[in-house]
């Protein structure tokens, strides 16, 4: 039997799992919960309304389409490396960005996907997040998993050989891969992470309604 | 505490009984929302309806709710657990699993019992309004409310000794139960800065400005859902092109659903329907198969709300109040 349910608002709850894997074998792991910022709160808002009826047209159509990583954060353990070049200047910025704040709006310090080694904003065909596809199966239907796995040459190309991740975000469907500070509905900072060419980045991410 | 289902009784434009409480979001509303940030392609719909019933855990008034001619147009059982009408609970929505109202009735239509389905009747409200109305929040806002006169082009210089009459809460209370009114008096103002000027001087916790078309603007000093204003009444209201209504501020990521039933027009409480003891509402997603038959609705209803028995009869008007925050 489940528990006693008392619910008023709609509580939006996360866990968040980053595996990096060599050759298949996990060689570093981070797990932790998002916050889903206010964003998010005005796009799921936003997403349950129509804006009109008969043919129904839903205010705002879009979906969770896109994962995007960052240097930015309060928990980058790698300052040296972080604020250094390679990685700095073309991702020069801030490590203030706290995942308990739920007015943050955009990952503080992003990374390329893949693209040019340009300082911000990059420049046309910069691949600023990357594409989740379709959200999994899951087993408890009133919850979701995006997944994406950044591959052993994503983030890690050029000179960038070793970079520090350390923030997180979820992307709609209205985000501009090729811009460099679209608007998130989900944020989450962690621990370091250097991710190098030698391994890929699994993230699952789980949405709980 | 905050709450998010509000619906008000009026009679004749009184307000003759209220109603406040918590709605419960349902475990099928929670697997559209989990749906709906995915694939938009799986998922279009939006919520399109509200419903009522006289099921549910707080309905009062058995000896009518069980009684001809709401037990044998309503009644009980027929649900999809076959409960015995007052089972639904919103504290745990599980057991019985809430998935629809458990004793819908007909906004319009018959007196037919549920089954067979009656064809024709009305069980939902529905766009245009004031069938339903939405409204959300990009940003919070402070409760405001704007003047329709031109206070720069067209000033109107009849307002000495003029009134206007507000009350104001901060904390999400009822402004027709705790807050005195707040009087202002004009002295010969001879422009809009001189009546902003003497509203705030007069006023404590509202504030005044002129809005983009020159209209006065007043609105409260705290802003989100819980801050509300209402212009009570006052002999300037028409120099100011003021209306004298209740507004409420608001908080981003939140939605408004609101309805009217107008038994006066025949709603609900039509025929042999005098004395309709209502106690359930229900939020309704669109794609209804046949608004008119399917009234059980299964796999529409997202939230649910079961409250203390409001008894609907001709001579009311009822609005409903649903706010969903996320």
């Amino acid at each position: 039997m489940r528990n006693l349910q008392i619910r008023d608002d709609i509580e939006v709850k996360s866990n968040i799992l980053l595996l990096a894997r060599e050759r298949g074998k996990i060689v570093q792991r981070r797990e932790g919960h998002n916050i889903w910022v206010s964003l998010g709160s005005e796009y799921l808002a936003e997403r349950i309304s129509l804006q009109s009826y008969s043919p129904d047209v839903p205010y705002n159509p879009h979906h969770v389409k896109y994962m995007g990583l960052g240097i930015g954060g309060s928990a980058q353990k790698a300052l040296s490396t972080a604020n250094n070049l390679p990685i700095s200047p073309p991702y020069t910025g801030t490590n203030d960005q706290v995942d308990t704040d739920l007015t943050v709006t955009t990952l503080e310090r992003p990374i390329r996907i893949s693209g040019s080694e340009t300082a911000y904003p990059g420049v046309a065909g910069d691949d600023w997040v990357g594409l989740i596809g379709s959200a999994d199966p899951n087993s408890v239907p009133t919850q979701t998993t995006f997944r994406r796995t950044f591959t052993q040459l994503e983030i890690n190309y050029g000179s960038f050989v070793s970079v520090p991740l350390s923030e997180i975000g979820l992307f709609l469907s209205s985000a501009d891969p090729e811009n460099y500070q679209n608007l998130l509905v989900a944020y989450h900072t962690f621990d370091t992470l250097m991710k190098t060419a030698a391994f890929s980045l699994e993230v699952i991410w789980t949405i709980r309604f | 505490m905050k709450s998010n289902v509000f619906i008000l009784l009026r009679e004749k434009g009184r307000l003759v009984d209220y109603r406040e409480g918590h709605n419960i979001w349902v475990d099928q509303g929670r697997e559209y929302l989990a749906q709906s940030i995915t694939d938009v392609s799986s998922e279009e719909r939006g919520v399109k309806h509200i419903a009522f019933g006289i099921g549910g855990t707080k309905q009062g008034l058995p000896g009518i709710a069980d009684a001809p001619p709401m037990l044998v147009s309503y009644p009980f059982g027929f649900d999809p657990v076959g409960t015995n009408g007052h089972e639904y609970r919103t504290e745990y929505p599980i057991n019985p699993l809430i998935q629809t109202l458990e004793r819908p009735v007909r906004i319009t239509g018959g007196v037919a019992p549920y089954s067979p389905p009656p064809a024709g009747d009305t069980w939902f409200t529905a766009p245009p309004p004031p069938g339903f109305i939405r409204t959300f929040t990009a940003s919070e806002r402070a409760a405001t409310t704007e003047g329709s006169v031109d206070l720069v082009g067209s000033f109107p210089g009849t307002l000495d000794g003029k009134t206007i009459r507000l009350r104001t809460v901060d904390d999400g209370s009822q402004l027709h139960l705790l807050p005195a009114d707040q009087t202002v008096t004009f002295s010969s103002p001879a422009n809009a800065a001189a009546v902003i000027s003497q509203i705030e001087a007069q006023t404590t916790g509202i504030n005044a400005e002129l809005g983009p078309s020159n209209g006065l603007v007043l609105f409260t000093d705290t802003a989100g859902t819980t801050a509300k204003l209402q212009i009570v009444g006052g002999t300037a209201l028409t120099d100011l092109g003021i209306a004298a209504e209740k507004v409420s501020g608001s908080t981003p990521g939140e939605v408004i659903f609101r309805t009217i039933i107008d038994a006066t027009a025949g709603d609900i409480a039509y025929g042999t329907f005098t004395q309709v003891p209502l106690s359930e509402v229900g939020l309704f997603l669109g794609g209804l198969v046949d608004p008119g038959t399917d009234f059980y609705s299964l796999g529409h209803l997202v939230a649910y709300h079961t409250f203390d028995t409001i008894l609907l009869t001709p001579s009311h008007e009822l609005e409903l109040f649903w706010l969903v925050r996320f």
